[in-house]
């Protein structure tokens, strides 16, 4: 073998993929070359149908056997091509590649400890004797980052964390001592702190074991952080492929354009990633930034928001005031919220960030009276949103309008496009028929949507379509406020900036106040007036303005924020001490004092005990942090 | 929709239809009380050509038994079916919905009756009820109905957390309009798919009874042929053989054009 | 934790046990004439002072609220009352039967599930050839047969003209067999009717076991599995099979009554002196205090199998115990 240097890990060349469907030949892959080093990372990026996870299957010889695969494969410095040889082939997959998938929890056979699923892989790739084979895969944990490797062995996939799960699979992938780890999307359904700790272990075997990684994301913000090339496909084939950099900073392709676009990075700044925050409290040069930024991406520019709405006179002011809410299944209490406080007026959208079981949507739910809190108060101008038999009136249901994360699964399956977007209307207004119908012309005009649409079932449409009929549903009753849980979530990235561009020209035109959940920072950032951090059911902090990421105080926040991959930082450069440790407890088990402590690398002992409150730090800069009063040590 | 699951449904559809226009004109076909002693006892098949299918030991013409029998068998298991599948819709919907103390004692009522041996039940109900049609209907609705009574709750608990009706609730639906609108619609659809297995399943309880000698003694059906036919067994086997063929046909054809439609249905939802 | 368990569902038992013993002396109060009349019906004797001599002492004259209580206490003492049919009390009259039936039971539904795994693993194996064909539609049709006709088909074949098997019974009468002769002789007499009892439930589990064997196949945990190059075995053994044993399980427990009732039937098929010919027998000469009774046994007896099986459940789902405590 010669040098590593020169000898690429993998060389795939013209790879093509077929599948006979029932009218004719479907290519999913259409001569993709793709080349990597050792010690290099390969980023493979799309949207969903652009093939990029049927390049990965057909590298590690996965595909299903009706699959028709050509072109050229060569793995290691060996000459045979793998592609046409599916014996070798079998014998490479496991060895030579490893292999990690999006879902860790689907990935992980849930009725084996993961100790004994590790095991079998130790087993069957090295031929150790049963004791050194425990003692491998020990080892393997705690290679991946996992304390305590001996306890954590006896335990099953569903008894551990996500980031846990993964990074079990990471082990198992690297059981079979593999030069080449293909990783499909293995961070997407991670909270993003977690992420941000799997891309951690992800480079770092990458820089110090020599291992080549291909990366398959619909994320271009990991994809330019994390790696050395990028690949971006599309339909298939290979649009674009060069150095992180340039696909990223200047893209060529128009489709590359739209992902960039789409995918709307944090903002931190970039120059100085390790200054003060005092230095970094520069929001008139970040928004500069940002334009330039979006004036590349050719989407048209958001319009900006303008606080002074025409319809100023109808402020409708949303207020929840210390609303806690406990689910309980059997013994066990789950805390979805603990005493918050949030306000939403016209005119103004208020962000709601948090990862899983941090409570947002609960709290979006209560907002609409979906769900009633345990003790706190819900008014809507004054009057409480529901009475006291718990219901909740004509006139104020259509004030308070909502759009879903799953744009298919909030319409009736057996209904109408057109039908369901009356329904609101049906109760609200004492229109014709007639009437009725043109409103729904109407709507769906200002939507972007066609009349055609209106007689179509919800599974003829598309997600960016289906979104914007749900958020013309919402208008139905014309409301003042619009409760939005993840609305770009599920789709596309092409497709989102659309359907956020349609909400805020929405917001200008109605002066509609907008309570915003999600846990994408860089949609928020964009968004957002307010924005309320939330975690494990609790404000963290509140804060006004884009500027909110950049002046943050709360460890939890300045976590957050370090966790989220910018296309143009390299992950490398990232100050890593911002991070938080291990995962969120769950809303089963808050700890005591500060629920942030147990990951935060700023606690001291006081913080175990005691409950900070949320205090004002200047206007519109809400802290609970005890420490927050200290000017920040970033290190 | 595999070719198969499309072949045998077409081929269980086919063969019901011909069951079912058999059931219709059973008296314009072969005329006549089929318990009437009409021939010599035990002739052979195609002896006589009145009696295509030969005699019974008590002179009965098999044909004619066969056909009065497969009026008794669809009719009493469609009815039991229907009611069966009422009553699931009926425990279920309010289980799910209702909640709370009405759920708990439905479901603690269904789960005893599912923890009763079906047959056992059914038998027990006929033998207090008395041998008869009406009877056997009865026995086989109130000892079958808890599996349909859990599959409907189930959807409905299911249904009833997706946001679509969320979205309705949104709109400000009642609670009755999103009950009927909204989440039984989508509820009942699984519902089709044990129409076809619980037909089949009382076309078999219901052979049984009359096999034990429980239903009406004085209607010809497929089980009672059955029963009498035990006791020539080894000098004319057919007269087993014949109408425990009819009912083993009956309930294939209904369970696989059921399976069929089932499949149907889920394609057609999933479009 | 085990006992723990085990104490959980015996206590959720007994709500429906209770539901059914109210069931049970409902059902027989709605019955036209009672035990008297039926013994009278059978023996011919008429004499109404008898009749009422005999309910006082049976205590039928009761009200039907006083008779309720008695029925609740005896029953809480496992005093099922005395069978007219038989001349002797119930609990002995049905303890004489059960063993039958539970071997019956026992055996057909570890027949029935161990050969529809089997079956169903090797049609979703050749998924979508004609082996997987052949299995699915056999299943269903021997589905769709009645047990006491496929039964009697046995006999015909395998008895009278093959004469491989007995023709009914549960040991070979007048014959003196000990040890391995003994059993190898009640083998002979139960293979036709487990066989006959486990066929015709066989295609639940043929469906279940290949319906989870492919959702097994396409799911994320088996192509993990082919990623990390294992082989071909260990992937449908352990990675495949294994987690698609639990539909199949959990479908043994509910089928459990079905099994009991089935053997009614097939009891009756074959002469089996069990608890489904002794319910036969109780229906025909009227007896329905033993009726009841066998009732409440099935219903122990289903309950009882459906604890073993949660049980089992338990072993072969890891999740399970975390969530049921």
């Amino acid at each position: 073998m010669k040098g590593a240097e020169i000898v690429p890990l993998m060389r795939l060349s013209g790879l093509t993929v077929r599948y006979s469907a029932h009218r004719g030949i479907v290519d999913a892959v259409c001569g993709v070359d793709l080349d990597l080093m050792p010690g290099r990372v390969l980023s493979v990026i799309g949207e969903s149908g652009s093939g990029k996870s049927t390049v990965l299957l057909a590298l590690a010889g996965l595909l299903p056997s009706r699959a028709r695969v050509s072109g050229s494969l060569l793995m290691d410095g060996g000459n045979g091509n793998l592609l046409a040889d599916p014996s070798a082939h079998s014998n490479v997959t496991g060895r030579t590649v490893g292999m990690i998938f999006q879902n860790p929890g689907a990935s992980l056979n849930p009725v084996l400890t993961v100790g004994d699923l590790i095991d079998e892989v130790v087993r069957v790739h090295r031929g150790l004797s049963k004791k050194e084979v425990r003692a491998e895969t020990l080892s393997l944990m705690s290679r991946v980052g996992i304390g305590d490797a001996k306890s954590r062995a006896a335990a099953y996939p569903h008894q551990l964390s996500g980031g846990l799960k993964q990074r079990i699979a990471i082990a198992a992938a690297l059981a079979g001592r593999p030069r080449l780890i293909l990783a499909d999307e293995p961070t997407t359904a991670l909270d993003a702190t977690v992420q941000a700790q799997i891309l951690d272990l992800l480079l770092d075997l990458v820089d110090r074991e020599k291992l080549g990684l291909l990366f398959v994301t619909h994320d271009i913000g990991v994809a330019g952080s994390i790696s050395n090339e990028i690949a971006v496909m599309f339909n298939g084939r290979v649009v674009e492929c060069g150095k992180a950099g340039d696909v990223t900073l200047a893209p060529k392709h128009s489709h590359t354009v739209a992902l960039a676009a789409g995918a709307l990075p944090l903002d931190l700044t970039v120059e100085q990633p390790k200054t003060s925050i005092s230095a970094l409290d520069d929001t008139a040069k970040t928004d500069n930034n940002r334009e330039q930024y979006l004036k590349s991406a050719t989407t048209p520019e958001p319009q900006g928001k303008d606080t002074q709405v025409q319809q100023a006179a109808k402020k409708t002011e949303l207020v929840l005031s210390g609303i806690t809410r406990v689910f309980k299944t059997g013994a066990r209490k789950a805390v979805a919220a603990d005493g918050v406080n949030l306000t939403v007026r016209s005119g103004e959208t208020v962000a709601l960030v948090g990862e899983s079981g941090s409570g947002k949507t609960t709290l979006a739910r209560i907002a609409i009276g979906l769900d009633r809190p345990d003790s706190g108060t819900v008014i809507l101008d004054g009057q409480p949103l529901i009475d006291e038999r718990g219901h909740m009136d004509r006139v104020t249901r259509s004030r308070v309008q909502m759009v879903f994360q799953d744009p298919l699964a909030s319409f009736t399956p057996h209904r109408s496009i057109g039908k369901s977007i009356e329904v609101p209307l049906k109760i609200a207004s004492d229109l014709t028929s007639r009437a009725r119908r043109d409103r729904v012309l109407e709507l769906l005009e200002s939507v972007g949507l066609e009349k055609d649409h209106a007689n179509r079932y919800p599974t003829a449409l598309s997600g960016g379509q289906l979104q914007r009929a749900a958020i013309a549903r919402a208008l139905a009753t014309d409301p003042d406020l619009l409760i939005c849980d993840e609305p770009v979530a599920s789709l596309d990235v092409s497709v989102r900036s659309q359907v956020l561009d349609l909400l805020t020209k929405l917001q200008n035109e109605r002066g509609l106040g907008i309570l915003f959940v999600s846990h994408d920072l860089g949609v928020v950032q964009w968004i957002a007036d307010r924005t309320v951090v939330l975690y494990l059911g609790r404000v963290m902090e509140e804060g006004q303005g884009k500027a909110m990421w950049q002046t943050a105080r709360h460890p939890y926040t300045r976590s957050l924020a370090a966790a989220n991959p910018s296309a143009t930082v390299p992950w490398r450069e990232r100050p890593s001490v911002e991070q938080a440790k291990g995962e969120a407890a769950g809303s089963f088990a808050i700890p005591s004092g500060c629920r942030f402590h147990p990951r935060c690398r700023m606690a001291i002992a006081q913080c175990e005990t005691t409950e900070p409150s949320l205090e004002q730090l200047e206007k519109g800069h809400f802290v609970a942090c005890l420490r927050s009063g200290e000017q920040l040590d970033l290190g | 929709m595999t070719r198969l699951t499309l072949i045998t449904g077409l081929i269980g559809t086919v063969i019901l239809a011909a069951l079912i226009l058999i059931a219709l004109f059973a008296q314009q076909i072969a005329p006549g009380d089929p318990l009437q002693m009409v021939g010599r006892p035990l002739l052979s098949p195609f002896a006589d050509p009145r009696f295509p299918l030969g005699t019974t030991q008590l002179g009965r013409d098999v044909w004619a038994g066969l056909v009065h029998g497969a009026r008794v068998s669809l009719t009493v298991s469609a009815t039991a079916a229907a009611a069966v599948i009422l009553i699931g819709i009926l425990v279920g919907t309010l289980s799910g919905f209702l909640g709370g103390y009405v759920d708990d004692v439905l479901m603690r009522i269904t789960e005893a009756v599912q923890s009763i041996p079906a047959f056992l039940l059914a038998l027990a109900l006929v033998s207090v009820l008395g041998a008869s049609v009406t009877s056997v209907v009865v026995a086989i609705a109130l000892s079958s109905w808890p599996p349909s009574a859990r599959l409907v709750r189930a959807e409905v608990l299911r249904v009833r957390t997706l946001d679509y009706v969320d979205a309705a609730r949104v709109a400000g639906r009642s609670p009755l309009a999103i009950a009927f609108l909204e989440v039984l619609p989508g509820a009942l659809q699984p519902v089709v798919a044990l129409i076809g297995i619980t037909v089949g399943e009382a076309i078999l309880v219901e052979s049984a009874l009359a096999f034990l000698g429980l239903s009406d003694p004085n209607l010809q059906s497929w089980g009672l042929m059955v029963a009498s036919g035990r006791a020539t067994l080894r000098v004319a086997p057919l007269l087993v053989i014949l109408p425990g063929l009819a009912i083993a046909l009956a309930s294939l054809s209904v369970s696989l054009a059921g399976d069929a439609l089932a499949a149907r249905l889920s394609e057609g939802r999933r479009a | 934790m085990l006992l723990r368990f085990i104490g959980n569902r015996v206590w959720q038992a007994l709500p429906v046990v209770l539901i059914v013993a109210v069931g049970v002396f409902f059902l027989l109060e709605m019955a036209e004439g009672d035990a008297v009349d039926a013994y009278f019906a059978t023996t011919g004797a008429g004499d109404a002072g008898l009749a009422a001599q005999l309910r006082e002492q049976y205590g039928l004259a009761d009200s039907i609220g006083t008779r309720f209580l008695t029925y609740m206490t005896r029953l809480a003492t496992l005093d099922l009352g005395y069978s007219v049919a038989f001349s002797r009390p119930v609990t002995e009259v049905i303890a004489s039967r059960l063993p039958v039936t539970l071997m019956l039971m026992g055996t057909s539904i570890l027949v029935s599930g161990s050969l529809g795994v089997l079956l169903g693993g090797i049609a979703s194996w050749r998924r979508g050839r004609p082996t997987d064909a052949g299995i699915t539609v056999s299943a269903l049709v021997f589905n769709a047969m009645p047990g006491f006709w496929l039964g009697l088909l046995g006999i015909i074949l395998f008895a009278v003209k093959l004469r491989w098997l007995p023709l009914g019974g549960i040991g070979t009468i007048g014959a003196d067999l000990s040890g391995l002769e003994s059993l190898l002789d009640t083998v002979r007499h139960l293979v036709l009717p487990v066989m006959t009892l486990a066929i015709t439930y066989l295609a639940l589990y043929v469906r279940l076991m290949r319906a989870a064997m492919n959702e097994a196949a396409d799911s994320g945990w088996a192509l993990a599995a082919r990623a990390r190059g294992l082989p071909e075995s260990k992937i449908v053994l352990r990675h495949m099979a294994r987690p698609a044993l639990l539909p199949v399980v959990t479908m043994l427990g509910l089928k459990a009554g079905a099994m009991l009732g089935g053997s009614v039937v097939i009891e009756t098929v074959f002469a089996i002196p069990g608890l489904g010919r002794l319910s036969y027998e109780a229906v025909t000469q009227r007896d329905l205090p033993l009726l009841a009774a066998i009732l409440l046994a099935g219903t122990l007896v289903v309950v009882i199998v459906n604890i073993l099986i949660d049980l089992f459940y338990r072993k072969l789902d890891p999740r399970i115990a975390d969530t049921t405590g």
